[in-house]
């Protein structure tokens, strides 16, 4: 509730020309904003366009904001509508230029994250996520990633609770499979 | 997959309903081997979640509030240069609209004259020279002196007569209107409104 307070507290702040409101709600969500980016997209640069993205639209759109929801389900359902649009936009950019991941080793080499040992193991759960279609796997980030209630995630997608689980357990179960197999 | 798991992946997405969990938990409590492979794949679920543990470069979220304000005064600029190409083509027309209407004024004085010899040219002669008579003084159009034999009529200057009180002497289908496209733009002007008036009147009527 605290968290809530001060979010509407910084908007308001912001909304009536505080810039420094803003830079602090940045502070406080790039990271979450990143990490959902990230898992749905799979790569760094991808995720970095998204999260500036995400922060423009912010500061863009911040005064719209209407206090009905929380903030921070507000900017998910920016985040992953993003996403979900740069899958879409890639999918296509792969089907006319007929790229087969070539940029990859590139993409590699511009992560944030530095230890190997990590790179892999965000290497294996993509290799995982990839397999899962768009929806299914941005309700599976939700849940398992950003640590969601089904109820946050209706409001974020706009599906009822029920589909959700039912859309949640097929992924685990996808997800689950290849884990098996690869061991 | 085995049916054990499908009933734990069940259980952990929340799809189960009240009955389903109470005999669930109960097997939990009582079946080590299903609280083993239970534990095995929560363990699995949870190798995902982990995932945000992993330490991120800072230097790029350092870094991350400064590029977006970059990017924002970037499209800012890009806005403003685009309001400005819409005034630029704006005022372009403005001009044009201005010029226009100056060369319109310049063709103004031509007006005049192409109007009354569009009025000259459609009306019949009877008409025409009742008009003449009445405003103009042209001596030289009517001036009937005994000449040569024959009988003309000379009008004295700011003399106006009207058709019927001459048209006993003169013949006007005879009368040379040529002289009309000699006159000036104002007398051609006065002219035409009352050619106009005339017709206006007839039309009326």
């Amino acid at each position: 509730m605290m968290e809530k307070d001060n979010d509407f507290e910084l908007v308001e702040k912001f909304v009536s020309g505080d810039e420094t409101s803003f830079n602090l709600l940045v502070r406080k969500y790039q990271k979450r904003i990143y990490w959902h980016a990230r898992q749905m997209l799979g790569d760094h640069l991808d995720a970095d366009e998204v999260t500036q993205e995400v922060l423009i639209v912010l500061y863009k759109k911040l005064k719209t904001f209407s206090y009905k929801s929380s903030l921070y389900t507000w900017i998910y359902k920016i985040v992953t509508t993003r996403s979900l649009n740069q899958i879409r936009r890639k999918k296509i950019k792969r089907l006319v230029t007929f790229d087969n991941d070539e940029n990859r080793e590139f993409v590699s080499h511009h992560d944030i994250i530095n230890d190997i040992v990590n790179r892999e193991k965000i290497d294996k759960v993509n290799k995982a996520l990839e397999k899962l279609p768009p929806k299914q796997r941005q309700i599976f980030v939700l849940r398992n990633f950003d640590q969601l209630s089904y109820e946050e995630i209706a409001e974020i997608t706009g599906k009822s609770v029920g589909g959700l689980k039912a859309n949640y357990f097929h992924a685990l179960k996808k997800v689950m499979e290849m884990v098996d197999e690869k061991d | 997959m085995k049916k054990i798991d499908e009933d734990i992946l069940k259980y952990l997405s929340g799809l189960m309903n009240n009955g389903e969990i109470t005999d669930f938990d109960n097997k939990l409590a009582v079946d080590s081997s299903f609280k083993e492979r239970y534990n095995q794949i929560k363990e699995k679920a949870g190798e995902f979640s982990s995932v945000r543990e992993i330490e991120l470069n800072e230097a790029y979220f350092n870094n991350l509030l400064p590029r977006v304000h970059e990017k924002l005064m970037k499209r800012k600029k890009v806005k403003l240069i685009r309001e400005y190409a819409l005034i630029l083509p704006t005022v372009i027309t403005v001009l044009l609209v201005i010029i226009m209407s100056i060369l319109d004024r310049n063709g103004e004085i031509d007006l005049p004259k192409s109007l009354a010899s569009e009025v000259v040219n459609n009306i019949d002669d009877d008409e025409l020279a009742d008009n003449l008579i009445k405003d103009y003084s042209f001596e030289s159009v009517l001036n009937m002196q005994q000449r040569n034999g024959e009988f003309e009529i000379y009008i004295p200057d700011n003399v106006n007569l009207s058709l019927n009180s001459i048209s006993q002497y003169v013949d006007f289908s005879k009368i040379d209107y040529s002289q009309v496209e000699n006159i000036s733009g104002n007398e051609l002007e006065k002219l035409y409104n009352n050619l106009s008036a005339i017709t206006f009147e007839k039309v009326s009527k």
